[in-house]
């Protein structure tokens, strides 16, 4: 006996021959649900879909409690709100997911952040469970980190961005570890068309289409999937097969998220400003050059005049006398011209 | 020279009686509130629990406590992990027990609200349950399968990519 068993503790040793009670029965029907979710958390989801999930009806709605998926999605339901509601019957573990307040928020300060503005793509990367991917202003994309089986702390911004070399060696990893979410639908109930349904049709796809189509032809199409299997190291061929990445398919395009985000991680969407900013350009420069035009005509019109030569020579041409009126008009178009060439230089 | 210990008396609910330290009964949050609102004078009733569930849990609560104070006397990172190797090993032996005493176990951590032996308990449970398939699992545990043979053929249908 141990030097700490000092108390009376013989006696429950002692007594596993003497148990008449039948432990797993006790197990399977005492044992809240509740306790028994505490035990499913313990095991991964495939586990959970191939043992207690098929057990009985019992242990399939503890394994569907919030609780023990909760850190096997990495963002606490933080996409799930948008991306299920109305378009799919609304999984009941999700619909757990919510009642269950897992909405809330992570620690902004566990968000170191690495961002690259004068490129396409922002990263933020994070030590402890997620890396955010933010696109084009329309769409940002919570990947939990454990889903590919890749440290954190392996990816490397410029990796993430611009792999060179992709390397095989987490592909395998993460064509198990990617269908957790398959997995939850499943288990929380769907139909295996309607989750496939669901992991296909994702409008995400459609956004990201131009992700990696231009770095090296992997994506083809697929866009963040392409692109977070390079970040990842898949290969080329499995980045296209895409199986291993179908399980995937969440993102935010919740106003209040983007709004959060971009508080939380002072995220700007480069393209999206940019393109904002492009379109106020234009319509400045519509009566800026509608009035230059009018301007340059007018100049145009008064060429022989000897201002522009720099002495007052008669010449034929300009026997006409130009007016104040005229010149004066010239000279207002003058800085929409230098506006112009200003815009067309920057 | 630090003072004796304040001892605290439980009584579990068939009348066995234990006297423990406050540092060791406190790693209960059941009984710290109780204490706190009685006064460590009071013997604590523990109505729900057996007396050789108590014991145990005592027992684990007194080793954790011996392991965190461990722990803070340590200088040296090697002898960090050589005291998780004990504690580890501590653990392993105090979890042989049969599943009776097992659930009972979980029941009572959970009653008593020590988070360390439910979360160590629960993890015995899931170890038992991981690489069994379904009928193992039911025999083990003494489960009749609920499952109509449709609803059965669903479930496997729809967790035949777990099997790819």
């Amino acid at each position: 006996m141990s030097k700490f068993a000092t108390l009376p503790a013989g006696k429950a040793k002692e007594s596993k021959a003497s148990e008449s009670l039948q432990a797993g029965s006790l197990i399977e029907s005492k044992l809240p649900e509740e306790l028994l979710s505490l035990v499913f958390v313990h095991l991964s989801p495939a586990e959970l879909v191939t043992g207690p999930a098929r057990i009985c009806q019992r242990w399939q709605k503890a394994c569907l409690q919030p609780v023990v998926w909760a850190d096997k999605f990495g963002f606490d339901g933080l996409c799930l709100k948008r991306q299920f509601s109305g378009r799919w019957d609304l999984p009941r573990l999700f619909k757990a997911t919510q009642r269950s307040n897992l909405l809330a928020l992570p620690d902004q300060s566990s968000f170191p952040r690495s961002t690259c503005r004068h490129k396409r793509l922002q990263t933020l990367i994070t030590p402890g469970k997620w890396m955010l991917l933010a696109d084009h202003g329309n769409d940002v994309e919570l990947v939990p980190h454990a889903r590919y089986g890749l440290p954190p702390e392996k990816i490397h911004p410029d990796l993430a961005l611009y792999p060179q070399q992709p390397t095989a060696s987490y592909g395998v990893k993460s064509a198990v570890q990617v269908v957790d979410l398959r997995a939850a639908f499943l288990t929380a109930g769907m139909s295996l068309e309607a989750a496939e349904a669901a992991l296909d049709t994702s409008p995400s796809l459609q956004l990201h289409g131009r992700i990696g189509d231009s770095r090296k032809g992997y994506a083809t199409g697929r866009g963040l999937d392409g692109l977070v299997g390079l970040c990842f190291g898949a290969t080329p061929e499995e980045t296209l097969g895409q199986k291993w990445m179908s399980g995937f398919r969440i993102s935010c395009r919740d106003e209040v998220v983007k709004t959060w985000l971009k508080d939380a991680f002072a995220v700007s969407f480069p393209w999206g400003e940019q393109n904002a900013v492009a379109t106020l350009v234009w319509f400045l420069l519509i009566p800026i050059s509608v009035g230059a035009r009018h301007a340059i005509q007018r100049t145009i019109a008064c060429l022989p005049d000897p201002v522009l030569l720099g002495f007052h020579a008669p010449t034929q041409s300009s026997n006409q006398p130009v007016s104040q009126k005229e010149y004066g008009m010239a000279n207002e178009g003058m800085p929409g011209v230098a506006l112009i060439g200003w815009l067309t230089l920057t | 020279m630090a003072g004796k210990a304040v001892e605290v008396k439980l009584y579990s609910c068939d009348g066995e009686d234990f006297r423990v330290p406050s540092t060791v009964a406190s790693r209960s949050e059941t009984v710290k509130n109780m204490l706190e609102d009685t006064g460590e004078e009071d013997a604590v009733p523990l109505p729900n629990v057996h007396g050789r569930t108590l014991s145990l849990v005592l027992d684990f609560c007194k080793r954790l406590v011996q392991y965190e104070k461990d722990l803070q006397d340590i200088t040296e990172d090697f002898q960090h992990g050589q005291l998780d190797d004990e504690f580890n090993a501590w653990k392993q032996d105090f979890l042989d027990i049969d599943q009776a005493v097992l659930y009972e176990l979980i029941m009572a951590a959970n009653f008593l609200n020590v988070a360390e032996l439910l979360d160590l308990c629960c993890k015995e449970v899931a170890r038992l349950i991981k690489g069994k398939s379904p009928e193992e699992i039911r025999a083990y545990f003494h489960i009749k399968n609920d499952f109509t043979p449709q609803e059965e053929e669903e479930v496997r249908r729809e967790n035949q990519w777990a099997f790819e």
